[in-house]
């Protein structure tokens, strides 16, 4: 069983991936390119059929791959390369420092993710990077926690006590003994939080807080679908975001029940 | 352990509510007229405020004006039951109907009408201040007669009168932001924020009583939650459908009527002419030889809306079809870009995230590319857009409709965010506007045709008035010549 | 006392907090493009008329004044009052609070309902297919966009079968029946998208049950798997499945706008968008500085039930 998690997120993360490789090269069609043909049916040449405006759905579908990955990669980069040191630092034992930080993320933490968005979005425009820097903000504080109290747990072992009183500074000691040991961790956590990511974005592309129609994004996608006289034009988009959540989630718990099966198997 | 407890109970209360709706039917007792429009407005002060959605809710069912606009585009009397112009064209003399009188029990008369016209030429709604710009003085004559002198002849003046700007106020009215008060069949209720605002009818009526003893005009932004809405039955009329693919579902005439109509609402390509790319007047031609407007509306807007090819809409008395001034032709169009030597062209379309624009964009942005000219589309939220391409010119091109009447005035504007400034147009129009009645059409015309020649703009199509009822609603207007969603016509079967 | 001193030192980190909050707050959201003023009179406005309508508003005082009468006028309870409609703060956002609360409200209890006999039948199971096949299950409603599932079950169960209203909100007090039709589909799709999520929360809780030596014990002494798991595995997901839903409350507030959007019901969500869109910034402050200090609240008041629990904690370390 837990192979099969693996193998299914490998397989779900794998086609994600790849489509979005592929489409850097190859597309069936040019993904921004009206035609006539509205709403054509799911045969060939447009597999998967085409849109209100004409647009080949295959075609956009790919390039919506690169999007989806984007998202998660900013937004997982933003919260782990702020939240990690941040919580080493505090769970390291900066007194003062730490307070101000914890509380700093509390507030981050009480200010609700879509409120940044919609600010963000509505200073600068609403576009993919706006929104994955919304979702990456706000997931910094679960990765300044996360890398807090495994940074905790890490420095009660003996090796630690041993290297502190032999005088070794500070920053060897996080770098050499506390950023490998909770890694694995924060991996499982940087799977997890990538799928959220994807997930939270199409949430504000409903809302308009995300990529302009221009851009081909599953999320936009969604959106502009008319549900009720093209379902399948939902459906597509609906299943490919499924499809990447899942496969990243599945990924993230195969991969850690595969280092450590001792770990629990929550996020 | 303790959650789990409260989850039975949750369920329970639940379960207990579920049973109490499948016993109880609903009560038959007030007539109620329920309508889907989608914008919420922010607040009811339309002297402030210039969001159409006030008027489409208060004209007319709460709010009257002396003279009425009539769905075919005609003046008719409403509290003013006749009205005499000088020979000179410049005093109008308006005889109120003595049975007017608001729905406090007040009656509407000649010092309500100066109040209400006076607070129109101080409203710090620009709209409204500049359409009663050309008003000099008025006067009450008597209690029941009103004269009001123009500065010059204006062929616009009553016209304008029909919409929000005639509107006569309730003199004892003192929150206009949340308590409006008129004289109209139906009043203001109230106002469940996020959800409707709700008008009762008005038991004292001087005219034609509503037929409805309640009209909820409910705010539904997302087309799929308007289209279910009507399909579930919960709405009688859909005001405003903003996915007209979905007007194929309600193809069962036994069950709905389909009404298709044309609004005031001009959908502008605006252009930013004091760019210097598209101060070249080759280049604004090329835009509009590039850019296939039927196969846009087809696209866009499912085939509904008509072209025009200038700013007048075909309720508009000088209106004619201009839409074939710069006929689609790419290859015409690159080779004006090439005879004015403009190569790679990039422009900014930064649009306001409105239902029809991100469609209207990524089509443009795709015929755009096949002539050689990269365009940017950026979707601004409304109060950037205000700020940034509304009020500071920062843009290329932008995509917006204008639904005020008569709004080709705003091309005379050279301050106005297309910065469109052509004194051959400016004089023409001012010539139109204060010419003798029967030359008015014909002067028009020209200046329409000045401006469709010129590219001042492309005029992609007229927003199309698309509302569904459910069988049995009866007197919706099938055009909407004013800013008002009128319910005072509409009657229902049953 | 050292349990009042520390006490007391917590209560001063959460004031501050909460005033470092609320300048936080004021000057992200004072940040934004575009004003009331120029939104309000819009398409047509000259330059003047939007000054003098800031002037009327007191928008054209430096900030900082406003910032310390916003922050007085809290004090004692008043948020201020909308630019737009000229009423309180508090009227607008307490009808709004209403619905969001029922919502989620409902929703959290719910979902505990579906996920935990889901996750402890996937996790007695998990070595079979019909547990692997509750888990797969449980996986797709966690990757579920929310308001994508929403619109599935509106097509469904309100335009093709008619069961229930497609979407409003009708207040209990007006009618119940009305208020209980008009919830049963945006709960449902919240518990189903939330129920997957804990589901997995209550599966990895049983299954390190299952490993534990006191489980053992009790299987050894006669206790049949299912006695065991429930009776050992409650006790030990409780506390753990409380932390999680109690993290997610606040992100559940704000959360619940895109069920707010797909059936539109007017909540705090909803109004904090359209509250942005006309930038009627005194309602967006109040909305937010509300919800923030809810959550710095509980996180305070859970400081102090560890400071009385545990003893080690008195001497004020962080």
């Amino acid at each position: 069983m837990k192979k099969l998690t693996l193998v299914i997120g490998l397989i779900g993360s794998g086609l994600v991936v790849l489509a979005a490789l592929v489409s850097l090269v190859w597309t069936p069609f040019d993904p921004s390119k009206v035609s006539g043909i509205r709403y054509g049916s799911l045969t060939w040449p447009h597999i998967l059929g085409t849109d209100a405006l004409g647009m080949d759905t295959a075609s956009r579908l790919m390039v919506g791959a690169q999007t989806t990955l984007l998202v998660g990669i900013l937004a997982v980069a933003i919260a782990a390369l702020i939240g990690v040191p941040l919580g080493v630092f505090v769970g390291m034992g900066h007194k003062t420092l730490g307070e101000i930080l914890a509380r700093g993320s509390d507030i981050l933490y009480a200010l609700p993710a879509l409120l940044l968005a919609i600010l963000l979005a509505s200073a600068l425009g609403s576009s993919v990077t706006t929104a994955s820097i919304a979702i990456g903000i706000a997931t910094i504080p679960v990765f300044q926690r996360m890398a807090r109290a495994s940074t905790l747990t890490v420095m009660s072992q003996d090796y630690i006590l041993a290297a502190q009183v032999s005088g070794t500074p500070t920053s060897v000691i996080a770098l050499r003994h506390v950023l490998p040991n909770i890694a694995p961790l924060l991996g499982v956590q940087a799977a997890a939080s990538f799928s959220m990511a994807i997930l939270a974005e199409a949430g504000l592309a409903y809302l308009g807080l995300s990529a302009p129609k221009t851009v081909p994004t599953w999320g936009r996608m969604l959106r502009d679908a008319n549900f009720l006289t093209q379902p399948m034009q939902a459906v597509i988009p609906g299943i490919a975001i499924v499809i990447a959540v899942m496969g990243f989630n599945l990924l993230g718990d195969g991969v850690r029940d595969y280092l450590d099966p001792r770990l629990q198997e929550v996020r | 352990m303790k959650s789990s407890r409260i989850g039975v109970v949750a369920a329970l209360i639940v379960g207990m509510a579920l049973i109490i709706s499948g016993c109880t039917t609903p009560p038959a007792d007030a007539k109620t007229l329920t309508v889907g429009i989608t914008v919420e407005p922010t607040t009811l002060d339309l002297t402030t405020d210039s969001t159409a959605a006030i008027p489409q809710i208060l004209l007319y069912n709460v709010y009257e004006t002396l003279v009425k606009m009539d769905s075919q585009g005609r003046i008719k009397p409403l509290l003013a039951d006749s009205y005499d112009v000088s020979p000179d064209w410049l005093t109008y003399t308006f005889h109120l109907d003595t049975k007017a009188k608001f729905a406090s029990g007040a009656p509407v008369n000649a010092d309500a009408v100066v109040a209400s016209i006076n607070t129109m030429r101080e409203a710090p709604n620009q709209t409204l201040k500049s359409q009663m710009a050309v008003v000099a003085d008025v006067q009450a004559r008597d209690q029941a007669t009103v004269a009001v002198t123009l500065k010059e002849p204006s062929n616009f003046w009553l016209y304008s009168m029909t919409d929000t700007v005639g509107i006569i106020f309730d003199p004892a009215l003192t929150d206009l932001a949340t308590a409006p008060m008129g004289s109209g069949p139906y009043a203001f209720e109230s106002w469940v924020s996020g959800d409707s605002i709700t008008l009762t009818k008005n038991e004292s009526y001087w005219g034609t009583p509503g037929r409805f003893d309640e009209v909820v005009f409910r705010f539904i932004a997302d087309p799929n939650a308007m289209v279910s809405a009507m399909l579930s039955g919960d709405l009688d009329i859909a005001g405003e459908m903003t996915s007209p693919d979905s007007l194929e579902l309600f193809s069962d005439a036994s069950k709905y009527t389909v009404i298709e109509g044309t609004t005031n609402g001009e959908i502008v390509l605006g252009f930013n002419n004091s760019r210097e790319t598209l101060k070249d007047l080759a280049v604004r031609q090329a835009i509009c030889h590039a850019i296939d407007r039927q196969a846009l509306v087809d696209a866009v807007w499912a085939g509904k809306g008509q072209l025009i090819g200038s700013m007048a809409v075909p309720t508009d008395p000088y209106y004619e079809d201009l839409s074939a001034t710069y006929p689609y032709d790419p290859a015409k169009a690159k080779e004006l870009l090439e005879e004015a030597g403009v190569t790679n062209l990039s422009l900014d379309l930064r649009i306001p995230t409105l239902p029809y624009t991100p469609g209207a964009a990524t089509f443009i942005a795709s015929q755009l590319a096949d002539v050689g000219i990269t365009v940017k589309v950026e979707e601004l939220d409304f109060g950037r857009w205000i700020d940034e391409v509304y009020s500071n010119g920062d843009y290329d091109m932008t995509i917006v409709a204008h639904v005020e009447a008569r709004d080709i005035v705003n091309f005379a504007n050279p301050d106005y965010y297309w910065r469109y400034d052509n004194p051959e147009f400016q004089k023409q129009l001012a010539s139109a506007i204060a010419a003798s009645p029967d030359q008015f059409v014909p002067e028009m015309k020209k200046a329409a045709t000045i401006l469709a020649e010129d590219a001042a703009a492309d005029w992609l199509f007229v927003f199309p008035n698309l509302i569904v009822t459910r069988e049995g609603i009866n007197g919706v207007g099938e055009n909407m010549t004013s800013l008002s969603f009128d319910v005072t016509t509409i009657s229902s079967k049953d | 006392m050292p349990v009042l001193r520390a006490a007391l030192r917590r209560l001063t980190i959460f004031v501050g907090t909460v005033l470092v909050a609320s300048l936080v707050i004021f000057l992200i959201i004072q940040a934004l493009p575009g004003d009331v003023a120029q939104v309000t009179l819009g398409v047509g406005a000259s330059p003047d008329d939007v000054d003098a309508l800031r002037q009327k508003w007191g928008l054209d005082r430096p900030l900082i004044i406003r910032y310390f009468e916003w922050l007085g006028g809290m004090l004692h309870g008043d948020f201020g009052a909308s630019y737009l409609k000229g009423q309180p703060v508090v009227s607008q956002i307490t009808p709004r609070l209403a619905v969001t609360l029922w919502i989620v409200g409902l929703s959290i209890p719910l979902s505990l309902l579906v996920a935990i006999p889901m996750g402890l039948f996937s996790a007695m199971m998990r070595r079979r297919w019909s547990g692997a096949l509750i888990n797969a299950l449980s996986h797709v409603g966690l990757a579920m966009p929310v308001f994508f599932l929403g619109v599935l079950l509106t097509m469904v169960f309100a335009v093709h079968l008619g069961w229930f209203p497609a979407n409003r909100y009708v207040p209990i007090t007006k009618s119940v029946s009305q208020w209980a039709s008009r919830m049963v589909l945006p709960v449902m799709t919240l518990v189903l998208v939330q129920g997957c999520f804990l589901a997995r929360y209550v599966r990895a809780g049983f299954i390190d049950v299952l490993g534990e030596d006191y489980y053992r014990t009790a299987r050894a002494s006669g206790w049949t798997k299912w006695r065991g798991l429930v009776r050992h595995g409650m006790r030990n997901m409780a506390t753990s499945l409380v932390t999680v839903v109690g993290l997610q409350i606040s992100s559940l507030l704000v959360g619940a706008v895109l069920i707010e959007e797909v059936f539109v019901l007017p909540g705090l969500g909803s109004l904090l968008i359209d509250a942005v869109g006309s930038r009627d910034l005194v309602v967006v402050q109040g909305v937010v500085m509300l919800l923030v200090f809810a959550v710095l609240l509980i996180n305070f008041l859970v400081d102090l039930a560890y400071l009385w629990i545990d003893p080690r904690l008195r001497r004020g370390a962080a």
